[in-house]
């Protein structure tokens, strides 16, 4: 077949038109816009059989014509496709910026939303790099879980003509760090395919990692020149350099207007709203999104670990080519509330003789030693005599904590709020607290002035049409975002009804923004409000149990194309309100267990149904 | 005979249309509770739900708290039994004690009108509490609300012979007015007692139940503890050759005002004449039906008796209940009262059992450091060797003891520190203070909470002037609504403001004369100094035997009030 048949005379000479004004990049990057388009676009049997662009068309039209001596441009450039399975968007950020890496460096590349792949086109692959984060307990990102899920059966899989990296995101305080990360590399060599580097690991503090990682990643990819960066690869005058992607996003300074203690007297918990002026900050977000709030430590913490250590607070260290006191630089820079497995390790490599290094090799006591301890516990049980370089050079940097948005703009103009719970514990008879909440409970600078960044979250965002209605599930501070998602609609005054479950402790104490709540009823905005207190009988009683008891009408509201949401604990929570809506879709839907799954996956797919877990 | 006037017909006011549309005090109480979001009920139902016993109020002390913090006021419930003479078993004792613990706020409270109250009770647990009440066949149908309120009486038998027949008539009187709709079994007990087809009736009440609230008070005298002048209706117990015959009639006693509306005033009943035993309740059900026929019912601040009676003269209002009822009043017999404290300590019955009358603080039931009050008598109420009786001034007479179980009462007692009496002084054995804050919503300043406080520093003042054993009686209450019957205080103190007080004086010690107001909206250091002044004053020119009450208006320290006035 001819394109002639394919495309009409007028269609080909537009194509021609936009294409030879094009340069080499914007071509490549065409190419795997095209070949992204093209696994979604309806089968067709015919393929065209002549290329589109006349040979000289580039020459012809480019200004550009260095990059017509590209070596790509005839030879076939090598094919690299990024998958990235994104929760909050860093994987997919860290994805986009290999792109253009790749890219750069020659490479033909595609980047997927793993959400939206279809395994069935991996064995077709010839290079994949998988980026992607992991999540609390080792769990994969929802946007990874069909994929992850696949591979890991891995029926019908040969993946022996493919080569992969993995770059894996994750926050070492948890135990299984990275873990989904070197599960795909698992997967993927299990199924045959060529592992080109060792998982690369990165903490809450990557994007200082990737200026160096990512060139190393995408060299060891066949096509792109290894060792050093090819004439054709180098940026393009006044091209952003990996990582400057960030830079559009640095943290600013925002005043706290208000704090609240939400909790009523007598509460086992303590949560705070903060009320933050944006005004001058440029800060934009949308419900749904988080903020991320760069805390100091608490400089008792501070001063018992400098105490512990020997060491002077006052003497002069570096930090990121700054100069700080080492007090400062242990109060502002430095992770000290939670305790790593990289941070034991590298510990543990100054003390070779030390008990440290068979702990490290047991992960169940590691994880037992390193579970609510910080550097201060490690210090104690561990002594050892060093010098503040070798202390820093321990430690990880502080990162942000990201909090959900609890506002909507559209409702309190420049300002964003925050729903914060405190957290705070008890061990070795020493007082602990969360570094971040903490900070925000007690230690807010006394000009009341916060370092913050939105963090935008695409994963959870209220449906494009007003008049969808929303079922959404809260409990404690996962609350946050619904208050948003609620003064948005409030707002806008839109007309999808709206169904809120709340759940905590108790209720006289707990029942978070409850007089907005009771507002909302009234007006008519909240159209249906059920709440779950755990502890105000003998029972446990959850927000699950609250759904199942309106399972009829929940199931009613999803059929007739509501948007459901779940924000809070994932450990306690989101497993069980996700059950509880397959056992709503088995009774109420009288579908089977496979058929609920199903039911339940395309709700998914169809960003019908959207987790906000952490 | 002059013609009688016909009832008004009167603008109804909002509760009136409330109770109108509430299908015999339903309304939506059921979806109210059912409500899991707030610990409120819908605010019609707040108006119904008195008739089943049960104020909704919030803690005070939080609100301006809570509604920063975006919490709704923290919403609880008192609950009212219903104990006409303030009779109780030691069964019913024990299981009110744990319902203070297990629903409420730890304590009990014994009310002015010898009633249980229990505060604190959360939404959902009320439907808990009320079954824990009817399971001991006490209920609290009719506690509070526009209808007949608990009948008291006096209950302690040790005072006289008398005293368990009226105390019976009480309880008969109680049931007799009654609210007959079945809602409350309905709502509470999970009881259908209307059969299909059917729909309840009130033959006495009326399915508007009757204007406002309606008190009636027994007293044997010598003995007005119960007050019976502060009542819609008093009965004084009339007796020949120590047997009761029947009951002197007083009309029209109320303690409610309302500052700054002139229209609004305390008032004591006028004793209307004399009924036998055996027409008694006949006549009560007329008084009840002429006020539920003439009683104001558009204006609720003057929907009281004492209003209606004014509004209709004495007279009138007699005649009307002689010519509905057919039975005519005989002249009012001879009486005499002497006090209307209580009496404190051992008495024996004409039965041969003891009665033991015991100070509680304000009607506060609980543990308070040393001062075991509450464990003392949930340890009596297990061994069962007393029956409870509340008195009608906060107070706790325990009775039918044997004589051989006197030694082991006053053991259990001595055990958790209660044996006080002798060491109170006279303030403070014969002190009332109504609930106030945090609870009531009605209260402008403490009283309950505050008062204990007032009288160490009076006590102080009075032990200066050897004054420390003279009975004098105190009353705080926290708003002029009268809960705590202030205008019948020898020395009265009604809450103006947070910390600020009107102070009246002059009452009589038995209950028949109100006091007078003679300085407004003092704060404590005032009051202090005006007590100092007038307690000096009394202690040296005082004559023998005159009360403090009498002697302010001798002294012309204040004109004398209204007082008892017989027809």
């Amino acid at each position: 077949m001819s394109d002639n048949q394919l495309f009409k005379p007028e269609e080909r000479s537009e194509l021609q038109r936009v294409l030879s004004r094009m340069n080499r990049e914007q071509l490549l990057w065409l190419g795997g816009y095209i070949s992204a388009a093209i696994d979604f676009a309806p089968a067709v049997q015919e393929h065209y059989s002549d290329p589109i662009i006349e040979p000289g068309a580039l020459t012809q039209g480019s200004e550009q014509s260095e990059r017509q001596e590209a070596p790509a441009a005839e030879s076939k450039a090598r094919s690299l496709t990024i998958l990235f399975g994104s929760h909050s968007g860093n994987s997919e950020k860290t994805a986009r910026l290999a792109q253009k890496e790749a890219e750069r460096k020659g490479l033909s590349v595609k980047v997927k939303n793993m959400e939206e792949y279809n395994a069935r086109f991996l064995k077709e692959e010839e290079q994949v790099l998988v980026v992607v984060s992991t999540h609390g307990e080792g769990e994969p990102p929802l946007a990874a879980q069909e994929l992850h899920e696949k591979l890991a059966a891995g029926r019908g899989f040969d993946l022996s003509g493919l080569s992969f990296a993995v770059i894996a995101l994750g926050d070492s305080s948890y135990k299984h760090f990275c873990k989904t990360g070197h599960d795909f590399a698992d997967f993927f060599k299990k199924l045959g395919a060529k592992s080109l580097r060792e998982v690369a690991a990165l903490d809450t503090d990557f994007e200082n990692e990737l200026p160096d990682l990512l060139p190393a990643v995408i060299d060891s990819f066949a096509g792109a020149p290894a060792g050093g960066q090819s004439p054709q690869a180098a940026p393009a005058a006044g091209g952003p350099a990996p990582g400057a992607a960030f830079s559009s996003n640095q943290p600013v300074e925002v005043e706290v207007l208000e704090r609240i203690q939400l909790n009523g007297r007598g509460s086992e918990k303590e949560t705070w709203h903060l009320e933050l002026a944006t005004d001058k900050t440029g800060l934009v977000y949308q419900p749904g999104d988080a903020l991320e709030v760069f805390a100091n430590n608490d400089p008792r913490l501070v001063a018992a670990i400098l105490a512990q250590s020997g060491l002077d607070g006052t003497q002069q260290v570096e930090v990121r080519g700054k100069t700080y006191s080492l007090e400062e630089a242990l109060r502002h820079h430095y992770e000290l509330t939670v305790l790593t497995a990289p941070v034991v390790r590298k510990y543990a490599a100054l003390q070779p003789e030390s008990a440290l290094n068979q702990l490290l090799e047991d992960p169940e006591q590691l994880g037992a030693f390193m579970y609510g301890s910080d550097v201060l516990d490690l210090l104690k049980k561990h002594p050892l005599q060093l010098d503040a370089e070798q202390l820093l050079s321990v430690l990880r940097y502080l990162p942000p904590r990201a909090y959900s948005i609890a506002s909507s703009p559209a409702e309190v103009g420049d300002e964003i709020h925050l729903t914060v719970g405190a957290v705070r514990y008890q061990k070795d008879e020493r007082e602990r607290g969360g570094v971040c909440s903490t900070f925000l409970a007690d230690r807010l600078p006394e000009d009341g002035r916060l370092k913050v960044k939105v963090k935008p979250n695409n994963q959870f965002k209220l449906p494009a049409n007003d008049d969808t209605a929303i079922i959404m599930v809260g409990a404690g501070t996962g609350i946050a975002p619904f208050r948003g998602f609620l003064q948005h609609r409030s707002a806008h005054g839109s007309k999808g009804k709206n169904w809120l479950f709340f759940g905590d402790q108790h209720f006289t104490t707990d029942f978070l923004y409850q007089s907005e709540w009771l507002k909302y009823r009234k007006s008519g905005l909240l159209t249906r409000l059920d709440v779950a207190f755990s502890r105000d009988q003998e029972e446990k009683r959850y927000v699950q149990h609250r759904m199942k008891r309106q399972g009829k009408d929940l199931f009613k509201w999803l059929s007739e194309g509501a948007h459901f949401y779940v924000c809070g604990d994932m450990k306690r929570m989101a497993g069980d309100v996700r059950k509880a809506l397959l056992d709503i879709l088995q009774i109420e839907g009288k579908l089977s267990r496979e058929e609920s799954e199903a039911y339940l996956a395309r709700l998914r797919k169809e960003k019908r149904y959207q987790e906000d877990v952490y | 005979m002059t013609k009688l006037p016909e009832p008004i017909k009167w603008t109804p006011s909002p509760v009136e249309h409330i109770k109108s549309k509430s299908n015999f005090l339903r309304g939506g109480i059921v979806a109210s509770l059912a409500d899991e979001t707030s610990g409120a009920i819908a605010a019609d139902d707040t108006q119904l739900i008195k008739f089943h016993g049960s104020y909704q109020q919030t803690d005070r002390d939080l609100d301006a708290e809570r509604k920063k913090q975006k919490l709704e006021p923290l919403y609880s419930f008192m609950i009212r039994a219903r104990v006409p003479a303030g009779l109780a078993t030691a069964d019913q004792w024990l299981v009110f004690d744990r319902l203070a613990d297990k629903y409420a706020n730890g304590t009990l409270k014994l009310t002015t009108r010898q009633a249980f109250q229990w505060h604190g009770v959360l939404k959902r647990n009320l439907k808990s509490t009320l079954q824990g009440i009817n399971a001991t066949l006490m209920d609290t149908i009719a506690a509070c609300g526009d209808v007949n309120r608990n009948v008291m009486a006096t209950s302690n038998e040790g005072l006289s012979p008398l005293v368990s027949e009226v105390a019976a008539f009480a309880q008969t009187i109680s049931d007799h007015l009654l609210p007959k709709t079945t809602a409350y079994h309905e709502i509470w007990l999970d009881k259908k007692l209307l059969t299909e087809g059917k729909v309840d009736e009130e033959p006495i009440l009326g399915k508007l139940y009757l204007p406002r609230k309606f008190k009636i008070a027994l007293a044997v005298p010598p003995y007005n503890d119960t007050d019976v002048f502060a009542n819609d209706l008093g009965l004084i117990a009339i007796e020949e050759d120590g047997k009761l015959v029947g009951f002197n009639v007083a009309i029209g006693g109320g303690m409610g005002m309302t500052f700054g509306n002139e229209e609004t005033y305390p008032r004591l009943a006028d004793v209307i004449g004399y009924v036998a035993k055996e027409q008694a309740l006949q006549v009560i059900e007329e008084v009840v039906k002429v006020q539920r026929d003439y009683g104001n019912r558009e204006n609720r601040k003057l929907s009281r008796l004492k209003y209606t009676l004014d509004r209709l003269t004495t007279p009138v209002f007699k005649e009307l209940v002689e010519t509905r009822s057919g039975i005519q009043l005989e002249a009012a017999r001879p009486y005499k009262f002497e006090q209307n404290g209580d009496v404190f300590g051992w008495r024996k019955s004409v039965r041969n059992k003891w009665f033991l009358g015991l100070f509680v603080e304000h009607g506060r039931v609980r543990d308070a450091g040393n001062y075991k009050l509450k464990s003392a008598l949930r340890d009596l109420a297990r061994i069962k060797v007393c029956d409870f009786r509340l008195t009608g001034n906060q107070g706790l007479v325990l009775g039918q003891i044997e004589e051989g179980d006197k030694l082991l009462v006053e053991k259990i007692l001595h055990k958790y520190g209660v044996d006080q009496e002798d060491q109170l002084s006279g303030i403070r054995k014969n002190a009332i203070a109504c609930v106030a804050l945090n609870t009531c919503s009605l209260a402008f300043a403490e009283a309950e909470r505050y008062l204990p406080t007032l009288n160490t520093k009076i006590e102080a003042i009075m032990a200066e002037l050897d004054l420390t054993h003279d009975d004098i009686l105190i009353r705080m209450t926290g708003c002029p609504n009268g809960c705590g019957r202030p205008f019948l205080g020898e020395i009265g103190l009604v809450g103006r403001s947070l910390g600020r007080y009107n102070l009246y004086l002059g009452a009589g010690f038995a209950g028949e004369r109100l006091n007078t107001l003679y300085k407004e909206m003092l704060d404590e250091t005032a009051i202090l100094e005006e007590l100092s002044t007038l307690l000096s004053l009394y202690a040296e020119e005082r004559e023998s035997g005159e009360r403090f009450g009498d002697f302010v208006v001798r002294a012309g320290i204040v004109a004398p009030s209204q007082a008892v006035v017989s027809y």
